[in-house]
């Protein structure tokens, strides 16, 4: 195997979180949140770089 | 290198080196036996630095590619520095929070979970909602209070991140280098519900663990992932063209890990009636696609053993390449260096293992050279034992 590989303890089950953040829903926030975030020669761009932005951040 | 090689133009010996594997692959004596560079941090050490110096610095990491490339005349390179987007990660805080790691010696990746058996329908459901909605609150406990002005510096080292992969391909672009394999037809890499589950969803122990516990679950998954996922790529290979793509080596890569901790009744359940029916698409093409059997695929040997000459490729890890060419006459094997002779023996001995391996398993095509092992560590080869192996392999020309 290419990388070292812990085995640790992981999440048995996930917990949803009562918040108010504006963004945090799916679709709505989240493009909301792009928009503000990604330059405006960007956006057409933005179903393709925001799903990659996303799996960046929840796979790395 | 060979003469006729030095003096080709990149684009030239681009073409040139790809079809080195397409007749390899095709079980026709090609000129010379291709040699796939399964080498990945490795070439960091062996251009003076460290891992963390590569991984905070993209000159660097470019430069550790550039150094490699005009060292060793490798035909395709599995990682051109690409593998890693800490900068983004580390720009958005996610600190240990992150399932990858590194430090001057080393890139790891813990094992990690983030969906309980029972939510990998509504993960399937829509893969972007779960990771908003569940995944990344979960992972980050800080993630509802990042400032915007956190998310505008995510965004920017996201971009250079993107710029650095345009910039490495011109780099490999300028060396002659061949592409591996396209993205699947639906974009993408081609993926399967239990190598997901395996490595992402559940994480290793989880999914052993769901594979007794939860299996009409996990089927359940499986079958949705298929009709989802799967069958639209099917769909698009057998609409699509004839033959192989020659602006690649392969037509598709491939990775299979999931097979070492099942069963076989569910290896068979959980995996081969959903591969099965890809493999066979593409073999109706005409195409070959290349599948990485990480850890061992030995034990699965028989459930490919009538595929056509020329539609299958299996870049080979813990198996014995004369065992699996036993087994499988018709599967062409790329491997056959080990971590273990790179990194301990003499440059005459790696040399004298290649050329027995080329001699008994590639004078007639069906043969690819490569590492069993992703280089990555400073001791996972010698320096003088890879280049002489290069050296040998890029000279040694075949008998037609």
């Amino acid at each position: 195997m290419a990388d070292e590989i812990k085995v640790e303890e992981v999440a048995e089950e996930t917990e949803e979180k009562k918040v108010d953040w504006p963004y945090a829903s799916y679709p709505e926030g989240y493009n909301k949140l792009l928009n503000k975030i990604m330059p405006f020669w960007a956006r057409p761009a933005k179903k393709m770089m925001g799903a990659l932005l996303i799996r960046v951040l929840v796979d790395g | 290198m060979r003469e006729i090689e030095k003096n080709m133009k990149p684009k030239e010996l681009k073409a040139y080196r790809t079809k080195l594997f397409r007749d390899a692959e095709q079980w026709k004596t090609p000129d010379r036996i291709p040699h796939y560079g399964n080498i990945v941090t490795w070439k960091v050490f062996d251009a003076g630095y460290t891992i963390d110096q590569a991984m905070q610095n993209f000159d660097i990491m470019k430069e550790t590619v550039e150094v490699f490339l005009s060292k060793y005349p490798i035909d395709v390179l599995i990682d051109v520095g690409i593998r890693n987007q800490f900068n983004v990660t580390e720009a958005f805080g996610m600190g240990e929070n992150g399932y990858y790691y590194y430090d001057k010696e080393v890139v790891g990746i813990n094992d990690h979970a983030y969906c309980p058996v029972d939510r990998l329908m509504e993960y399937i459901e829509d893969k972007n909602k779960y990771a908003w909605e569940v995944a990344l609150p979960n992972k980050i406990p800080d993630f509802y209070d990042k400032p915007m002005e956190v998310w505008k510096k995510t965004w920017d080292e996201y971009w250079k991140y993107i710029m650095f992969i345009f910039k490495m391909n011109k780099v490999t672009g300028a060396y002659g280098l061949a592409s591996g394999a396209p993205n699947n037809p639906m974009k993408g890499t081609i993926n399967f519900g239990v190598e997901e589950a395996e490595s992402n969803l559940l994480g290793i122990k989880n999914l052993s663990i769901a594979a007794r516990r939860n299996f009409d679950q996990l089927k359940e998954f499986c079958d949705a992932w298929n009709e989802k996922e799967t069958k639209p790529i099917i769909a698009k290979i057998l609409e699509g063209e004839d033959g192989p793509d020659m602006k690649y080596c392969f037509d598709a890569s491939l990775i299979m890990l999931s097979q070492n901790i099942l069963n076989p009744k569910q290896f068979n359940e959980l995996y081969w009636c959903y591969l099965e029916p890809l493999l066979k698409a593409y073999e109706q093409k005409g195409k070959c696609p290349r599948i990485f059997t990480e850890g061992k695929i030995d034990m699965y040997a028989d459930h490919f053993a009538d595929f056509k000459k020329g539609s299958l490729a299996f870049h080979l890890e813990n198996d014995d390449p004369w065992a699996i060419r036993e087994a499988l006459p018709n599967v062409c094997i790329i491997g056959g260096l080990t971590t273990a002779l790179l990194g301990t023996a003499t440059p005459d001995e790696c040399v004298a293992y290649t050329q027995k391996l080329i001699d008994e398993l590639g004078s007639e095509g069906g043969f690819i050279l490569s590492e069993d092992k992703m280089l990555s560590y400073r001791n996972d080869c010698k320096a003088e034992n890879l280049k002489a192996v290069c050296e040998f392999v890029s000279n040694y020309e075949l008998k037609k």
